[in-house]
């Protein structure tokens, strides 16, 4: 049997990974050499399916060239019986062809993938590798003492995790001992309890009575402490309001409250607007002050600069949610009514224009503006975007007044039009 | 603008985004300096794969961030990367990418001088 180099590995590996280019796979070669003693990397020659059948690894990573080779040379194994023992296989591929291999999982050949060209997620390797040896109960394990594995997480979330880790432990433990305490009742028990149950309505009745009204009761409970707090809340800030700012009353339906703006227009408003299949117009100066919440949903991939904006708007009472793409912004909408949407227009997954479209179908006839973040400032650009669906846009990055000044306009006129 | 009055970081920029709120400011800085170390790791092996979409979308990620802090030279060297990785020019991307990294070490600088 040939000895296989690169890099150093064990003589009994438990993991290993079968390459035919040394150059293209060294990378992922040396996570695994460095974290898994018992690893092995295997260059393919005519004795590979030969060792692979002594050494009966639990793991073994396919990086052959192309998906195509791996998926040849896995089957090939299989047909030819030199993988007759419990393993976990994982095809390593190059971003192009990551949907391939995404394929080959769903058709159950191949365990897991992993991109390795580009090599972005190194840890992401070590835990696939780490299932894999879960699953088929190897007792081989990754080592996560090293500096690289610990790097930047302080003592306090170091604690949390372990925290959360125990629990979790514990939980499992809780419930893998309730299934065998189920299991110790003598069934003659349970035929028992049934027969003193006569009929089914009379079972509902026993569990309406012992489960569903203490939960309901809880329930109403609840609700009614949320919305005593609710109350307290706005009365409070209604009071200090007041009193700080002269109150222009307004006639107005439901309980948006609208204060005169105190605020000077500020000059730098250029970069921000509405959309307008004419000239763009200048954005007035909004005169309703939000003093009760309304709902609006950051849309935006980029968490810092989503958490400015989100700052931005905290600060004016709003109530802000986040989306970290427009999957996730989807999701939301679906389960949660927003008064505005702002919206990046490049993100990943779900782009902001595709993203605003498919939320116009989802709204059924509610027009929730929807505003692009964005730092393109093409006016051909901005007039297709009308067409999308979206009122207007915020140019990256805005200062905190032409943010403010674009949000109030749209729920302005927002309210406006649900008023009518 | 040119390119000589790009500042290295425009202190405005922030001031007129998040206030006067010190301690915020310098939260926000820190992470930006966090997510340029990871964006220039993506950009070096997106670099050595010719990976120019990968390239083109971490620097549009990037410069989302650059700009909002007012790192506005860095914000400019990535726009230029941005429109580079469209050609395809792998030369001049690592020539931008390397001045990407400097400016970034002249923001951490300015970030560092002023705590």
């Amino acid at each position: 049997m040939k000895a296989k180099p690169l890099p150093v590995g064990s003589r009994h590996p438990k993991v290993v990974m079968i390459v035919d280019s040394d150059e293209d796979t060294s990378g992922a070669a040396n996570i695994l050499a460095t974290h898994i003693d018992e690893y092995r990397t295997l260059t393919l020659d005519e004795d590979t399916a030969e060792y692979l059948n002594q050494i009966a690894p639990s793991v073994i990573l396919f990086a052959l060239s192309n998906v195509e080779k791996s998926v040849e040379y896995y089957t090939f194994l299989v047909e030819e019986s030199q993988l007759n023992h419990i393993h976990y296989s994982i095809v390593l591929c190059n971003n192009k062809e990551s949907s391939l291999a995404f394929r080959c999982c769903m058709k159950n050949l191949f365990d897991n993938y992993f991109v390795y060209q580009p090599l972005y997620e190194r840890l992401r390797l070590l835990m696939v590798v780490q299932s894999g040896l879960t699953q088929t109960q190897a007792d081989s394990k990754i080592q996560t003492d090293s500096e690289e594995l610990s790097e930047q997480i302080d003592e306090e979330l170091s604690a949390l995790i372990d925290e959360g880790s125990r629990c979790k432990q514990h939980l499992l433990k809780k419930i893998l001992q309730s299934g065998e305490d189920i299991s110790k009742v003598p069934s003659s028990d349970l035929i028992n309890n049934a027969q003193e149950i006569n009929s089914p309505q009379e079972l509902l009745q026993n569990i309406t009575k012992d489960h569903v009204h203490p939960l309901l009761h809880l329930l109403e409970e609840d609700i009614r402490k949320s919305l005593d707090n609710i109350i307290a809340q706005l009365v409070s800030q209604q009071k200090s309001l007041k009193e700080s700012l002269p109150v222009k009353k307004q006639k107005r339906k439901g309980l948006i409250t609208h204060v005169a703006s105190i605020k000077k227009r500020d000059n730098t408003e250029q970069d921000t607007n509405e959309l307008n299949d004419e000239e763009v117009l200048p954005v007035e100066e909004p005169t309703v002050k939000n003093v009760l919440t309304h709902s609006i949903l950051v849309v935006e991939d980029n968490k810092l600069y989503r958490d400015m904006i989100t700052n931005v708007l905290l600060k004016e009472n709003y109530h802000v949610d986040e989306a970290e793409d427009g999957l996730c912004a989807l999701d939301k909408i679906k389960k949660s009514r927003y008064d505005l949407i702002l919206m990046d227009l490049f993100m990943p997954n779900l782009d902001g224009l595709n993203a605003t479209k498919k939320i116009r179908q989802l709204s059924e006839g509610i027009d929730t503006p929807v505003i692009a973040l964005t730092g393109n400032k093409n006016k051909e650009l901005v007039k297709k975007w009308a067409h999308y669906g979206l009122k207007g846009y915020i140019i990256k990055p805005s200062t905190k007044n032409e943010i403010l000044s674009v949000v109030k306009k749209n729920l302005t006129v927002s309210t406006e039009h649900h008023d009518a | 603008m040119t390119e000589n009055q790009l500042k290295i970081v425009n202190k405005n920029t922030m001031f007129e985004l998040v206030g006067d709120d010190a301690e915020l400011i310098k939260r926000f800085q820190i992470e930006f300096l966090q997510q340029a170390k990871q964006s220039i790791t993506k950009l070096s092996s997106a670099y050595s794969e010719s990976d120019f979409k990968l390239i083109k979308e971490e620097a549009h990620f990037l410069k989302t961030s650059a700009k909002a802090i007012g790192a506005e030279q860095t914000a400019d060297y990535l726009q230029k990367l941005e429109d580079t990785s469209i050609l395809n020019d792998k030369n001049k991307c690592k020539e931008l990418i390397i001045l990407i990294n400097n400016s970034i070490k002249q923001v951490y600088g300015v970030i560092k001088n002023e705590s």
